[in-house]
């Protein structure tokens, strides 16, 4: 008896001890990466999701973009309690760019450096839910307005986050590609472009 | 986690057994010492630096009502297989639950005080040939030599892809060994790129080896120096 009392006091002692949970960041950490791809050739508005071969675990799905490399693409890391459904349920933990490699096609491109973080609001030993945005900053400056994006299509359930007795988990995710936004003026282009073509026709 | 000493110098020379003193003169060299370590109130991660008769909790940790000063109520936890093994010390003097722990075997002490508690390993130094098993997945592990610095120096030899935790002040602090070759990676200073995680005397580290790179040995050859 007098264990199990002891045993729930310091039960009580570990939870109040850690206010945050933590977890591994990153994309790219042993067992659980999920690289990032540049927006499909043959149709850059299509986002293409699933794992890869270069994905941990592994998959089947075929990326035609090439992997996303340098300080050109910026990578941001959410997360939140589990029951969010959404990104406005998450909170921005931290924002990075991508490694280099030797090739465009090959790791470490479409990874980041992992690092060690804490989530707010979700205890140790809780559950967070995850998510990722990326985006080429040539398109735009933050996420919201750039024209190349990509962002995790549904949102992850992490393992219980580290904190008390127990190690961070890894950061959970899929890889995916960005897709290009067309602009409105190109648009508008393509639209002239489209009803030249058609009165062209007609007169033939 | 402050490391307040290293090993004493107390050293026990046991000169030349019976059996040895017919013809030549055979020596052995037996030094005994202590590793003074602070666990702060809640959990600490320590490691066994060292060797003692039987390896017992009951040794290896005398509680406070006992002649020792690891604060009565305390607990160990163990990771053993993937999972905890708790060890119970009786807050009115019945001392600890039976169990064990190995030299080089990490583990938490759970400090149910307000006040840092001093803990001190008695024992013998393992000197020659030592080794530490690391499986794939979690070790609970540290130096199985009172010594401390950079794992590198401590005679682990890391892989890829390994990842190290630390627990400092409450948290785990997390070291990346790079999967492709970039060396060692911290939101943490205490550590070096090439070398990795600094690791004080008598502290545990969680080691974490991931299943492709399989199981390792912590080899070391150490020798004190007389």
């Amino acid at each position: 008896m007098k264990k199990i009392l002891l045993t729930s006091l310091l039960a009580m002692v570990a939870v109040a001890s850690f206010g945050q949970g933590l977890i591994s960041i990153g994309n790219g950490i042993t067992a659980t990466r999920f690289p990032i791809y540049g927006p499909q050739l043959a149709d850059p508005s299509v986002q293409v999701v699933g794992n890869g071969p270069l994905s941990a675990p592994t998959g089947s799905t075929v990326f035609t973009g090439g992997l996303l490399s340098g300080t050109r693409y910026a990578i941001e890391f959410w997360a939140g309690p589990a029951s969010a459904t959404d990104f406005s349920g998450l909170t921005l933990i931290t924002t990075t760019t991508f490694r280099t490699g030797a090739t465009a096609t090959a790791l470490p491109n479409g990874i980041t450096t992992a690092i060690g973080g804490s989530v707010p609001g979700v205890g140790a030993d809780q559950q967070a839910r995850l998510g990722v945005r990326v985006w080429d900053t040539l398109s735009g400056a933050t996420y919201a307005n750039a024209g190349v994006r990509g962002q995790s299509p549904t949102l992850f359930l992490s393992a219980p986050l580290g904190g008390g007795l127990t190690t961070p988990p890894n950061w959970v995710g899929q890889s995916f590609s960005l897709t290009a936004v067309p602009e409105p003026s190109s648009m508008a282009l393509a639209g002239i472009g489209a009803a030249a073509l058609m009165i062209f026709r007609r007169r033939k | 986690m402050r490391t307040k000493s290293l090993v004493a110098a107390a050293a026990l020379l046991a000169v030349g057994a019976a059996s040895s003193m017919a013809q030549n003169n055979v020596y052995s060299l037996n030094v005994v010492g202590y590793v003074n370590v602070t666990a702060v109130p809640g959990f600490t991660m320590l490691n066994n630096p060292l060797v003692s008769p039987d390896n017992s909790v009951g040794t290896l940790l005398k509680d406070d009502q006992n002649g020792g000063t690891v604060p009565a109520g305390s607990v160990v936890y163990k990771f053993e297989g993937g999972t905890y093994v708790t060890i119970f010390n009786d807050e009115f003097g019945g001392g600890w639950d039976a169990g064990t722990i190995t030299n080089g075997q990490g583990f938490f002490l759970l400090n149910n005080t307000a006040s840092p508690a001093t803990v001190t390993f008695v024992g013998e130094v393992p000197q020659g040939a030592v080794n530490n098993a690391l499986v794939p997945g979690f070790n609970l592990v540290g130096s199985k030599v009172p010594q401390g610095g950079f794992l590198d120096d401590l005679g682990l030899t890391s892989t890829d892809g390994d990842i190290v935790y630390k627990f400092v002040a409450g948290s785990y602090n997390t070291y990346f060994k790079d999967e492709f070759g970039g060396g060692w990676s911290s939101s943490s200073l205490d550590f070096d790129p090439v070398k990795g995680p600094n690791l004080d005397v008598g502290a545990g580290m969680f080691y974490f080896r991931s299943d492709i790179n399989g199981a390792a040995t912590w080899n070391r050859n150490f020798t004190v120096q007389p």
